[in-house]
This record gives structure tokens, C-alpha cells and sequence, in this order.
């Protein structure tokens, strides 16, 4: 009779794992969609900046990201919140003229999208 | 003899001990009530994150597609670069932004050097709109090339007035011009090399849960009908989008003087218009707030119409 209560309560906690671990993974696909969105708007808000101020995409990211000085240069609308809505997001300039901007996943890997002036 | 009934009192009483007494059947039942609602509550609370996660992304990717398809009008509302001569794009033709009365046919015979744009209505003031609402709207002239982007079908046809010049000869300004045409072919008796394309008007309005008749608020879209007759109309507004709580817009090219008077910067550079939009949840039962994206839409900096 042990047996076959251990083997129910086995079948049962299996099957609650996965029902678990599926929920979680759901929750970390709809997270990483919302997150790509997120940074897509970040991205396309930087060009029209960069095209509005009349500055390239590398300085706006520069003037628009985190500043020391806790003062943004140009008038950045949403910018700044949505990279704080990312996990650790980091907009960062290359001399090459890409913007990249990286933010942590749930899973803990690490997403990166890039841009540059060449396609806007 | 002895030995047998003391067996059989030793077998019945370890029959007796394989068995549950009553109160280690209640234990075990109170046990595992306990473990079952404590995982029931817990896959409960997991389902109902992944839940909300599913429709925060909804709502993000419903805001994705209204800003992609305002960026992909405001790319349009201007004639294409192939079609612009480095000669009139410089400063010294660099010209205020206007855009031409939504409510005013196009002249045959009108010709421009610019057209397409984009800018904020007053729908009150736009009495050849059916159904129009109070509040502003988004106005889009856009200018599709042909064959490739402009579609079939009748419409306003935008050719440039070079297009029925002989080789040798030339004007000195280029200038464009609108008239209805049955169909978007190549211009009759055009050079080969002209460039033709599709002249389109929109408009891009919201309407609240309270005055739109499907219970939400929609985001919706009117354009210039494509009939087969030549008159100049405007088509009864489709719904575009569902669950758009709310719709702001903003002239990034008016300022307020210190007089408080409003005035329109006279600068060369692009027009910006900013939309802010809030995103409603997908479901009513999700006690999700509304997701609030605000974007700057851009022309190319490049002169428009004026």
C-alpha cells in the first residue's frame, strides 16, 4: 500500500513540475516578447532623436542613455524609462557607428540588438 | 498445539498491523489536503503570472504594430528619394511645413514641387469627413511609387510635369502634378525614365469606449475613397485597431512664444509629430494597467510642401 501511495504522490508532483516548469517557461517567452518590444521602441525612438535633433545615432545614444550627471542632453522622451525597464539595460555607443543595446533575459542570458545610422 | 495458537496469534496480529488506524488515516489525509492546496495555490499563482505576462506582451505587440504602421505612413509622406534632384533640396528652398486642406480636391492643373506630409487636424474644422468627432487627428499625404508600392485601381495620380517633355527639352524647376486617373499604368506618352505614383489621404482618428459602438476604444482610419467616379471624397472611417484607451498628440514644430502666442517653427529641418498612445489590457478580467508608449514620429529632413 506504501508503494502505491508513493507511486501516485510521484505521478502527481510529476506532473505539477511540469505544469510548472511549462508555466514558467510561458512566462519567460511572453517576458523575452515584451522585452523585444520594448527595446525595438527604444531603438526606433533613438533614430527618430538622432533624425529630429539632427545628431547620429551614436551621439544620441551617448546624450540619451544613463548620465553621470543625472541630465540628459536632448529631449530623450521614453528613452530612459524603457531602458530602465530592461534588466541591467545598457545602451552603448561603437566607434564603428552601431548603437547595441544589451539587457539580461530571465534565464540570465544576455540579449543584444544592434543598429546603426546605415539603417534607419 | 500451544506452539500453533501462539502462530496464529502472532499472524492475526500482524495482520492487524499492516493496516492505518483511524488517526494515522486522518493525519495522512490532512497531510496531503494540506501539500494539495499548498501546490493547487502556487500553480494557481503561476498560472495567473504567466497569464499577465502573455498579456503585457499582447499589448506590447498591438502597440508594435500601430507605431510600425505609423512609421511605415510617415516614410511615405513625402515623394521617394529617387524621385528628389539635389537642387531643391537645399537651404535655400527650405520651406515651412504645411500640408494642404484635407478637405480640398486636388487640381489638375495645380502643379508643386513638393507634396506628401503629415500633420495634426482639428476634426471639428473638417466638415467633409463623414462622421467626424471633435478632437484632433493624424493627417497622412502619402506619395507611393509605381508599379511597385502604389497598387491598382483608380486614384490620384502624381506625375512629374517633365514627363510629357521631349528629350532635348527641359524645365527648369521640377514641379509635380495630381490628377484622377481609371488606373496607376504609366502615364500615356511619358518618358520611360519619369517617375509615377499613387497620391493617398489619410486620417487617423480615436474614438472612446463611450461613443464607439463596439464597447472599446478604438483607434480608427478614413482615407479618400478609390471609387471608379472622379469625385473628391472621403470614405466612412474603418475601425483600425481595437483597445486603445487613449490617444494624444502632439505638434513638436509649434512652440508657445512668452507671449503665449502660438507660433510654427520656420526652419528647413523635419517635421515631428509626438503620439502618445495607451494600450488597453487584452483581456477586462486581467487587472492590468494600460501600457503607455509614447514615440516621435519624423519626416526626413528634408523641406515638404509648402
Amino acid at each position: 500500500m506504501w508503494i502505491d501511495y508513493a507511486i501516485a504522490a510521484s505521478i502527481g508532483f510529476a506532473g505539477l513540475l511540469g505544469l510548472m516548469q511549462l508555466t514558467g517557461e510561458l512566462t519567460a517567452l511572453s517576458m523575452s516578447a515584451y522585452q523585444l518590444t520594448m527595446a525595438g521602441f527604444l531603438l526606433d525612438e533613438l533614430a527618430a532623436v538622432s533624425s529630429w535633433e539632427g545628431v547620429s545615432l551614436t551621439s544620441a545614444a551617448q546624450l540619451c542613455g544613463p548620465s553621470e550627471w543625472g541630465t540628459q542632453a536632448l529631449h530623450c522622451g521614453m528613452i530612459e524609462a524603457w531602458l530602465r525597464a530592461l534588466p541591467q539595460g545598457d545602451l552603448s555607443a561603437a566607434a564603428d557607428g552601431w548603437v547595441s543595446l544589451t539587457w539580461q533575459q530571465m534565464d540570465g542570458s544576455l540579449m543584444v540588438i544592434t543598429r546603426s545610422d546605415a539603417s534607419n | 498445539m500451544t506452539s500453533t495458537i501462539s502462530h496464529c496469534c502472532v499472524r492475526l496480529s500482524d495482520q492487524r498491523l499492516s493496516g492505518f488506524s483511524l488517526i494515522e488515516c486522518l493525519v495522512v489525509n490532512a497531510l496531503a489536503l494540506v501539500l494539495l492546496s499548498i501546490l493547487l495555490t502556487a500553480s494557481a499563482d503561476m498560472i495567473s503570472a504567466a497569464q499577465k505576462a502573455g498579456d503585457r506582451s499582447e499589448q506590447a505587440i498591438r502597440a508594435r504594430q500601430v507605431f510600425d504602421f505609423l512609421d511605415s505612413l510617415v516614410r511615405t509622406a513625402q515623394l521617394p528619394d529617387t524621385w528628389i534632384t539635389d537642387d531643391i533640396t537645399s537651404e535655400g528652398e527650405a520651406v515651412q511645413y504645411s500640408l494642404m486642406d484635407p478637405c480640398k480636391e486636388f487640381g489638375a492643373v495645380v502643379t508643386q514641387p513638393h507634396w506628401g506630409g503629415f500633420g495634426i487636424v482639428e476634426l471639428a474644422n473638417l466638415s467633409c469627413l463623414p462622421g467626424a468627432d471633435t478632437g484632433v487627428g493624424l493627417y497622412v499625404e502619402q506619395v507611393l511609387p509605381c508599379p511597385d508600392e502604389c497598387g491598382e485601381g483608380a486614384g490620384y495620380q502624381i506625375v512629374s510635369t517633365q514627363c510629357h517633355l521631349h528629350r532635348e527639352q527641359t524645365i527648369e524647376e521640377f514641379q509635380w502634378q495630381v490628377s484622377w486617373e481609371k488606373n496607376m499604368e504609366r502615364p500615356h506618352r511619358c518618358l520611360e525614365s519619369a517617375a509615377w505614383g499613387r497620391v493617398q489621404r489619410i486620417v487617423l482618428r480615436h474614438r472612446s469606449a463611450e461613443d464607439s459602438i463596439e464597447g472599446v476604444a478604438v483607434l480608427r482610419l478614413q482615407q479618400i475613397a478609390q471609387g471608379l467616379e472622379a469625385t473628391y471624397r472621403w470614405s466612412q472611417p474603418e475601425t483600425m485597431v481595437l483597445g486603445i484607451d487613449a490617444w494624444q498628440l502632439s505638434d513638436l514644430n509649434r512652440f508657445s512664444d512668452l507671449t503665449g502666442k502660438e507660433a510654427r517653427l520656420t526652419s528647413g529641418r523635419s517635421h515631428a509629430v509626438r503620439v502618445k498612445a495607451i494600450i488597453g489590457p487584452p483581456r477586462s478580467e486581467t487587472a492590468l494597467p494600460g501600457l503607455a508608449i509614447e514615440r516621435l514620429l519624423v519626416s526626413a529632413g528634408r523641406p515638404t510642401r509648402g
